[in-house]
């Protein structure tokens, strides 16, 4: 039983922290292509500046999966 | 299939376990040091590979730390050995499990090479040196700025009519959330880190263990996404602690000029 309940919580945990995160990077990936398309001498520029705030935007997804596999391998 | 957050212990040295996340950390800063010692060795005016690379991470990071400060480039190279090795150690270390054969190298059926951002307590200890510097070196130019950029009763005394006094109780709750967010620095940082890194590896592991079938081919994507994403948590965690320390530095060096300029304009006002 808590076998299950432990499985159960580290899914829940991972599917709503991916979320926001899913949410958040569209809008990075899409805004930078705005940019980009708009000026594009600047491309390489922007490009690396997106992967940062992508991986600044993904932390809360991080969290989650911390969470989620102590839930899974620690605990 | 065997994945685990704590790293397997290689040997006991004087009660203190030896896992294979330190040993590989050690074996990473020794190959650090032979490529760095590799590099300076043939310094030429037309640079060799090794020599482009090298000046390639070191000017990227130059660049962002003069702009950090203001264009001050002496300060930018006192920062400068702290933001590359940090780079090129958790860029190597993450990358280390990607080299052919260091998995097969097994002691007593405990493998001796694993990565040493997989491992939560070295992200922890990378995390806090950050930390550390960023805030010894505002207690170091002004401690009591330091401790008034998060403890803010000076607000108390500056209050001159009713209406000042919702701001400085406003101000003294913001210094409390600084507190809980030079805190939540270290949490940020190490988990970023270690989540990408162990769920690259664990990611791997669990598609390889699906079936047979999955087990040749299917993982090369993964392989090359864990790369990508160990290139730019490695630049991320370099980007940030940087800004982190310059940050720090830039608000004690504001709130110093600007106590200069109060004092400056009282003694006008007394000599009036």
């Amino acid at each position: 039983m808590d076998e299950a309940i432990k499985f159960l919580a580290a899914g829940i945990c991972m599917g709503l922290g991916a979320l926001g995160p899913g949410i958040g990077e569209g809008f990075v990936a899409g805004k930078a292509i705005e940019a980009m398309a708009r000026n594009p001498k600047m491309a390489d520029k922007i490009f690396s500046n997106m992967l940062v705030g992508m991986a600044i935007t993904e932390s809360t997804g991080i969290y989650a999966l911390v969470v989620s596999l102590i839930l899974l391998f620690v605990v | 299939m065997n994945i685990s957050v704590a790293p397997d212990v290689l040997m006991t040295i004087a009660g203190v376990n030896v896992t294979s996340s330190m040993f590989t950390a050690v074996f990473v800063t020794l190959l650090l040091f032979a490529f760095v010692f590799y590099v300076k060795a043939k310094l030429k005016i037309v640079p060799g590979n090794a020599q482009i690379a090298a000046e390639g991470v070191v000017g990227f990071f130059y660049d962002q730390l003069v702009q950090a400060y203001g264009g001050d480039k002496k300060k930018a190279k006192r920062y400068l050995g702290l933001i590359v090795s940090l780079f090129l150690f958790i860029f190597i270390s993450n990358q280390f499990t990607i080299i052919p054969l260091t998995q097969s190298i097994v002691s007593d059926g405990v493998n001796v090479f694993r990565a040493p951002t997989s491992h939560f307590s070295s992200t922890i200890a990378l995390a806090i040196i950050t930390f550390l510097v960023s805030n010894v070196i505002a207690i170091s130019m002004s401690p009591t700025k330091w401790i008034g950029n998060f403890i803010k009763i000076g607000s108390f005394l500056k209050i001159r009519k009713p209406a000042d006094i919702g701001q400085a109780f406003l101000d003294v709750f913001l210094g409390v959330l600084d507190i809980v967010g030079e805190l939540a620095k270290v949490i940020s940082l190490s988990a970023r880190l270690f989540g990408n890194i162990f769920a690259g590896e664990v990611m791997i592991v669990v598609i390889a263990g699906l079936s047979t079938f999955t087990r040749y081919i299917i993982p090369v994507p993964f392989y090359a996404l864990s790369l990508l994403s160990g290139l730019i948590q490695a630049l991320v965690f370099a980007v940030l602690s940087l800004s982190f320390i310059s940050g720090m530095h830039n608000t004690i060096e504001e709130a110093v000029e600007q106590g200069k300029e109060d004092r400056a304009k009282k003694k006008e006002a007394m000599a009036t």
